[in-house]
């Protein structure tokens, strides 16, 4: 597993069938983006990005690096990863889901 | 709280959910004041569709969507939407009903399909204001007279059924004209007379009531201000205010003067109990609208409403919250740190995983549910139950 603040690669054996493509921005591959400060995950390389039920899956044939204004590059090596974003907890979300007055 | 407070509480819940994106639960007894409060129309009808009674509310669906033409213009995808949302027989059946209408000729055309299809015969209906302004004046003023003026200085129990069913077929011509007259008519004084009528609390014998006051009551506040409520305390219900802080976005000064109101004239509330839900959202509101820097975190240890208590700790940030209140560290492993806290009248003890980030050296806190123990567990919970045992960690 690689980690990258709030985003982690893992290995994937095979690219799920249906996955599309995404596609490339002025940025690069936009891996995950933060709502409130702009900031993003990306990968400025020439890769292949595809998304299927939500997950992001990187598909790259040589070894890539993934790029965030507060976190040093973490690199990628040639095959395919799936991407993944950390949860978090909300206690008083939950609790006030659950109360009922 | 009464049945009306409620319900607001309910609303205010549904409108914290809409504005963060929340998930929320609907249910049947609380559809109906869904549909007539929520600030989405279109949206509300696909949340609400799915419920059973749902067919059972096309008049309410009707009276929003008069409300949106009349306030916003006619918007034929909203129409054809609503037309598309309940069976034709239920559409039939409201249609037949105001066709029916013995009285000012003008109603009819609320019974035609043409009104609802095209912006043309929506327009056609509309085109002459004096005329609409002036038969809504005379709709409103003998149902006031009627209805609340006359039949509800009585008990309830005197209201003839023949009586309720005339003011339910009565009740979307009301509603238009209410709100054409909030729109075309502000100043008019029936939209105060329905304000405030204090009877309403002790005898309304149907919610349609309530939601005529209520929408009564907002425009006579965007209107007048806060001062509609100082010169009108004595006959103003708390309800209202309560439901009024929902729906307008009161200033800090109005805010204040509306705490002063209250807390000065708690003799002219019947109710303690909705007086104090009131006090209690005002100083909330006063809270949300101080700079998050001037808050004291300590503040949500004050604050009971769980509702309210995420709001406030999302505005005075979770990192300024531990670090005034502490927190115990119930483990440590390898820099990181769980931390516990414990705030009173919560049911659970809420747990924060303590974290620096790598890279820039600042810390930061993320919560984790209540029955992990160990750093360890908190760390492979966050990346989905994965071990966390990372080549790369930045």
């Amino acid at each position: 597993m690689i980690v990258q603040g709030d985003v982690f690669f893992t290995r994937a054996r095979l690219l799920p069938r249906e996955a599309k493509a995404v596609e490339r921005t002025a940025r690069g591959y936009v891996i995950a983006e933060g709502e409130a400060t702009g900031h993003a995950h990306v990968v400025a390389d020439e890769v292949n990005l595809y998304e299927k039920d939500g997950v992001l899956y990187l598909r790259t044939t040589k070894t890539v690096e993934v790029r965030h204004e507060e976190h040093k590059p973490v690199s990628l090596q040639a095959g395919t990863w799936q991407v993944g974003i950390v949860r978090e907890y909300d206690p008083f979300l939950e609790e006030a889901r659950r109360v009922e007055d | 709280m009464c049945s009306e407070c409620a319900q607001i509480a309910f609303y205010h819940r549904v409108l914290m959910a809409e504005k963060n994106q929340e998930s929320f639960e609907l249910a049947n007894s609380l559809l109906p004041y869904y549909l007539k409060e929520t600030s989405n129309l279109a949206g509300g009808i696909n949340n609400a569709k799915g419920l059973e009674n749902f067919s059972g509310y096309p008049e309410t669906v009707f009276c929003r969507l008069y409300e949106q033409n009349i306030l916003n213009g006619f918007e034929p995808s909203l129409s054809k939407f609503i037309m598309s949302s309940f069976d034709r027989e239920a559409i039939n059946s409201y249609l037949e009903d105001r066709r029916m209408f013995i009285g000012d000729n003008t109603w009819h055309a609320l019974g035609f399909g043409e009104l609802y299809r095209a912006e043309e015969g929506w327009n056609n209906f509309v085109r002459d204001k004096s005329q609409l302004i002036n038969s809504s004046l005379n709709a409103l003023q003998p149902y006031y007279e009627w209805w609340i003026d006359g039949k509800t200085a009585s008990e309830p129990t005197d209201i003839l059924e023949s009586d309720l069913d005339r003011f339910q077929s009565l009740f979307p011509i009301l509603y238009f004209s209410l709100i054409y007259l909030s729109k075309y008519s502000k100043t008019s004084r029936i939209i105060k007379d329905i304000a405030l009528n204090r009877q309403f609390g002790r005898t309304f014998v149907c919610s349609n009531d309530s939601w005529l006051q209520r929408k009564a009551f907002v425009c006579c506040i965007r209107e007048e201000g806060v001062r509609f409520i100082s010169d009108n305390v004595r006959n103003v219900r708390c309800a209202l205010i309560y439901h009024a802080l929902l729906k307008i976005d009161f200033g800090l000064h109005d805010l204040q003067e509306l705490k002063n109101l209250v807390s000065g004239e708690k003799s002219h509330f019947p109710v303690a109990v909705e007086l104090s839900n009131v006090s209690h959202l005002i100083d909330f509101m006063i809270l949300m609208h101080t700079p998050s820097d001037l808050l004291d975190p300590t503040l949500i240890l004050k604050v009971k409403n769980a509702e309210r208590r995420k709001e406030l700790v999302g505005k005075i940030g979770i990192e300024r919250v531990i670090s005034k209140l502490g927190g115990r560290i119930i483990d440590s492993w390898n820099g990181y740190e769980l931390l516990e806290l414990d705030i009173p009248d919560m049911s659970i003890r809420p747990k924060y995983l303590k974290m620096k980030n790598p890279s820039i050296g600042t810390y930061h806190f993320e919560g984790v549910p209540p029955e992990i123990t160990a750093c360890k567990e908190a760390l492979s919970w966050r990346v989905g139950g994965l071990e966390w045992n990372p080549e790369q960690l930045t």
